[in-house]
């Protein structure tokens, strides 16, 4: 080794021999093969292994060997630019390019290569959510890069590309002098930030009222402990989202009607798709450890398998509960405020002149959208409780690979698309509609085996939920089909059918009884 | 009464007990009469297991030393100081056995060792006789 | 329930009982063929080397692993089918108490509270002021003695019928290793109530101990009254004329260590006449003791 900048570089290639490899092989498969989906799925894949690459934190055995703190941070940071960049260029003229310059891409792909980087190593101590932090912070960079192509183009000249890139440049240089300033604090023992926030924290939370009464009974205590581990998440990260991605965009959107409609649906759509990593974590017996085993704080409590399943059932529905509260609170700020109303009036006018001009039918499909949306969240966060629990790692890394492989093969492979070709042909409808059907027999008949020994209590609560969920996703499907029906002609019967089976589908009812025996294996090994 | 136990020594937790109780009776540390601390309180004193404080009350029982009263505890006995007189005359018996053991050039070392020897084998045998009766 | 509860306690059932329990954890062998019975009232100690196999067969008492060959039994129940009736009834301190770092004092006690309804909250609270314990603390700045602490707390304020300890002093300093034996002594002079513990430091099991059952290597090598172990184990130092260099075959004996002209003999005092053995042998007894539990564990622990 000539000098400690070849030493670390020949770590990080030694780490990284065979993803690099594979990187290599992607992209030598994706430039040989015609541009189709397939392609974008090996170019996301690649990507993803490169930031893969880069997730490693800088192991405190380096704090001992005589380099400097910058040079430690510098070394993966500017590694990291310049492998993004190659890869960048690599794939270049590969895929369909937007109305963005490539050079833009480039800036807005190097910056999010340091800001990655720093965030993993800032955010050390928040373990499994650092990574859902970053997730939201790479939705931001990737907003930041939509702006210059905001309507109205062209942009004026402090949203044109060339200052969105000036600004994301210097604020790529303050990172890296922050992310080095934090190395170099870590590499003396935890610095002086520590301190200072702490004693804040403390000081906030021990102000804040705290009731030392008992808990009334055994489940409610048990509700108490799952709430405190994990309650708060799911209403965090949606707030988290809807300031910083949706608000901004909906002052950019006031003069637009049509992406006002779509800012809309994205503010209500944003529990519902963070619901799902969200539920991923949830389906853990301890929501923040990695370990699938059930804790023996828990596991020695005389409770029964069921009242931790409902614990954690009931936590799940609270959560769900605030986070929509906030999305309903900031949609009435939103709308009452500042919105473009254009493209929400135009589709409410719509249904009101379908079911018969009667305005309670609008506000009736709203209320029904709102409680359709909150149940659909609800299922997210509780539908991997059954593979989570179970403790078994081979059961939860299928279940959750499962959800990851059908979000990306929808995306890489236009799932709408799907829906054309099977409205098309009423025999494929047909055939869509009996396959739905079994399934919703052996959905139900899984539900009443799996529900065999749960107490008559959870089962009466549980009917009640099952019964207002299936009545609200019925009356959506039926009030909708007909609205739909305008713009695709099809056989209304047939599709009428595909509907209600496709809501009477969503509910977990199968999952949830069976996660008691799950976790029975669990904690009994 | 801050005693001591230590149960990694050779003797017996209760032996040990006992020899320490019987020591405070004849200082005069208990009086004739007082009411030793009961069972409950020795053992969370001492932290040891009732059970041995049990044993060690029994066999200063059977020594005639203490003496069980149902439902009120025990108590040392009247008759302890008839003990003090009892020690006093055997003492000369051990002075002359000490004497002629010297003589035979033996030192203190074995003299403890021919003792506790002696004294182990008869505890030896009083145990088997109570096994078999 | 109520009725096989109230025939436990009058037909003087054992307690816990462990019938030809075995465990494997993929090629190894966690216990085998382990059977043992704990009766009501008595401190029941557990000994053994580490990854003898204390914590595993304490955790099938618990119900966290079930049992693969054999039976278990606590309060005449099966711990995996009916987890809430047996574990309202047990007290359960681990090796190391996995108290959630972000939990206060008061709020575990909470949350602690609700799930037993015998918890006498005078006495956590006397308790509580005997330890010092400040009830704001997060669990994560305690140190490990204050956690060893507050988990008995948690584990011994309800009053439990039988107190389970697992290794409960390994790290500990000998003050808060005090204030567990205490708590033994005081679980065990209030009728009825039993406690189970586990340790490598025998000078305590000694001390606090009816019974001691010593694992080795997941087999159970001695399960007896503690007095009846001692009686039957001494520690007698031979001294030969003739410096052996192999160990002297010396009949009737579980160990003998040593070298030269002086050897100790680890052996069942009760069924040798100690001085006609040294005799047959050739040799002069220079010690005769009890021999205390660390040499008898040792002893057995050899022999294989």
């Amino acid at each position: 080794m000539r000098s400690p900048t070849h030493a670390l570089l020949w770590e990080i290639w030694q780490r990284n021999r065979s993803v690099s490899a594979v990187i290599v092989a992607l992209t030598i498969v994706g430039r040989l093969l015609e541009p189709s989906s397939l392609v974008v799925m090996l170019w996301m894949v690649s990507f993803l292994l490169l930031f893969g690459i880069f997730t490693h934190p800088i192991s405190p055995r380096l704090f001992t060997l005589p380099v400097s703190s910058l040079r430690l941070v510098a070394v993966p940071l500017l590694t990291g630019i310049a492998s993004i960049e190659v890869l960048n260029v690599m794939w270049f003229g590969r895929l369909v390019t937007g109305p963005t310059s490539t050079w833009f891409v480039a800036v807005l792909l190097g910056a999010l290569m340091v800001f990655y980087q720093t965030a993993l190593w800032m955010l050390e101590r928040t373990g499994p959510l650092k990574f859902v932090f970053v997730g939201v912070m790479a939705v931001i960079v990737f907003a930041i890069g939509l702006v210059p192509s905001f309507p109205p183009t062209p942009p004026p000249w402090w949203r044109s590309e060339a200052a969105v890139a000036a600004l994301v440049a210097g604020l790529t240089a303050m990172v890296f002098l922050v992310a080095s300033r934090h190395v170099g604090r870590v590499r003396c023992g935890g610095g002086s930030t520590a301190p200072r926030l702490e004693p804040l924290f403390a000081f906030a939370a021990a102000r804040l009222p705290r009731t030392r009464k008992a808990f009334a009974s055994p489940a409610a205590a048990h509700f108490w402990f799952e709430w405190r581990c994990s309650g708060l998440v799911l209403p965090v990260l949606v707030a988290g989202v809807l300031l910083a991605v949706i608000a901004p965009q909906s002052w950019l959107a006031r003069d637009a009607g049509g992406t006002s409609f779509q800012l809309l649906l994205g503010a209500l759509a944003t529990p519902i798709v963070l619901a799902i990593p969200v539920g991923m974590a949830f389906a853990r017996p301890a929501f923040w450890s990695e370990d699938l085993s059930l804790p023996a704080f828990v596991a020695v409590r005389p409770m029964t398998n069921e009242d931790i399943v409902a614990a954690k059932i009931k936590v799940a529905a609270a959560s769900v509960a605030i986070s929509w509260l906030l999305v309903l609170s900031f949609l009435a700020v939103w709308l009452l405020g500042w919105a473009n109303l254009d493209g929400v009036g135009r589709f409410a006018i719509q249904v009101w002149a379908f079911h018969g001009q009667s305005a309670a039918a609008v506000y009736g499909i709203a209320v029904l959208v709102v409680v359709g949306g909150m149940f659909l969240t609800w299922r997210f966060l509780v539908s991997r409780l059954c593979g989570g629990l179970s403790g078994s790692r081979v059961l939860f890394n299928v279940s959750v690979m499962s959800v990851v492989i059908a979000a990306i093969a929808w995306m890489v492979f236009d799932g709408t698309r799907l829906a054309g070709w099977i409205l098309d042909d009423p025999a494929r409808m047909t055939a869509l509609a009996w396959i739905l059907a079994i399934a919703v027999t052996a959905k139900y008949w899984l539900a009443a085996y799996s529900w065999r020994r749960v107490p008559a209590r959870y089962v009466r609560q549980f009917l009640l939920v099952w019964g207002a969920w299936t009545a609200c996703l019925l009356a959506v499907a039926i009030l909708f089909w007909g609205v739909v029906r305008i713009y695709v002609a099809l056989d209304v019967h047939r599709f009428q059918a595909v509907m209600i089976l496709m809501a009477l589908l969503a509910l977990p009812a199968g999952r949830v009884g069976l996660a008691a025996s799950c976790l029975e294996r669990n904690r009994h090994r | 009464m801050t005693l001591r136990l230590n149960a990694s020594s050779g003797t017996p937790l209760y032996l040990q007990l006992v020899e320490r109780l019987k020591h405070s009776i004849a200082t005069g540390a208990i009086r004739a009469g007082e009411q030793l601390p009961s069972v409950r309180k020795m053992a969370e004193d001492l932290v040891i297991n009732p059970n041995t404080v049990v044993r060690a009350y029994r066999d200063l029982e059977s020594d005639g030393i203490v003496e069980l009263r149902h439902g009120s505890g025990v108590f040392v006995r009247e008759s302890v100081s008839a003990r003090a007189d009892l020690m006093k005359k055997a003492e000369p018996v051990i002075r002359s056995a000490v004497d002629r053991l010297e003589a035979l050039d033996l030192d203190e070392d074995d003299i403890r060792r021919l003792m506790e020897n002696e004294l182990a084998l008869r505890r030896t045998a009083r145990q088997t006789r109570k096994r078999r009766a | 329930m109520r009725e096989r509860h109230g025939a436990d306690e009058a037909s003087a059932e054992p307690l816990v009982s462990v019938a030809s329990l075995s465990r494997t954890f993929g090629s190894k062998k966690a216990l085998d063929d382990v059977t043992l019975a704990v009766s009501r009232g008595c401190v029941f100690g557990l000994v053994g080397e580490n990854g003898a196999g204390k914590s595993t067969l304490i955790k099938h008492l618990l119900g966290l692993w079930r049992a693969e060959r054999g039976e278990v039994r606590v309060f005449g129940l099966d711990p995996v089918l009916e987890p809430t009736t047996v574990l309202g009834r047990i007290g359960y301190l681990s090796e190391q108490p996995d108290l959630p770092g972000w939990m206060r004092v008061d709020e575990l006690l909470r949350y602690t509270r609700a799930f037993y309804p015998r918890w006498d909250t005078a006495y956590a609270t006397q308790l509580l002021e005997q330890f010092g314990l400040d009830l704001d603390a997060r669990v994560k700045t305690l140190s490990k003695g204050q956690r060893a602490r507050l988990g008995l707390i948690a584990a011994e304020a309800h009053r439990p019928d039988l107190l389970i300890l697992d290794e409960p002093s390994s790290g500990l300093d000998p003050i808060v290793r005090r204030d567990i034996l205490e708590a033994i002594i005081r679980t065990i002079t209030d009728e009825g109530r039993t406690v189970i513990f586990s340790s490598h430091l025998l000078d305590e099991v000694e001390r606090v101990s009816d019974h001691v059952a010593m694992l080795h290597q997941g087999t159970l090598k001695l399960c007896a009254p503690l007095d009846d172990i001692k009686a039957q184990h001494r520690r007698i130092v031979l001294r030969f004329t003739v410096p052996h260099a192999d160990p002297p075959n010396v009949p009737g004996a579980i160990r003998v260590e040593g070298a030269g002209r002086e050897w100790t003999v680890i052996c069942d005092g009760s069924r040798i006449h100690v001085p006609a053995m040294a005799q047959s042998l050739g040799a002069s007894i220079v010690d005769d003791c009890a021999a205390s539990l660390d040499e008898i564990f040792v002893a057995h622990a050899a022999v294989n």
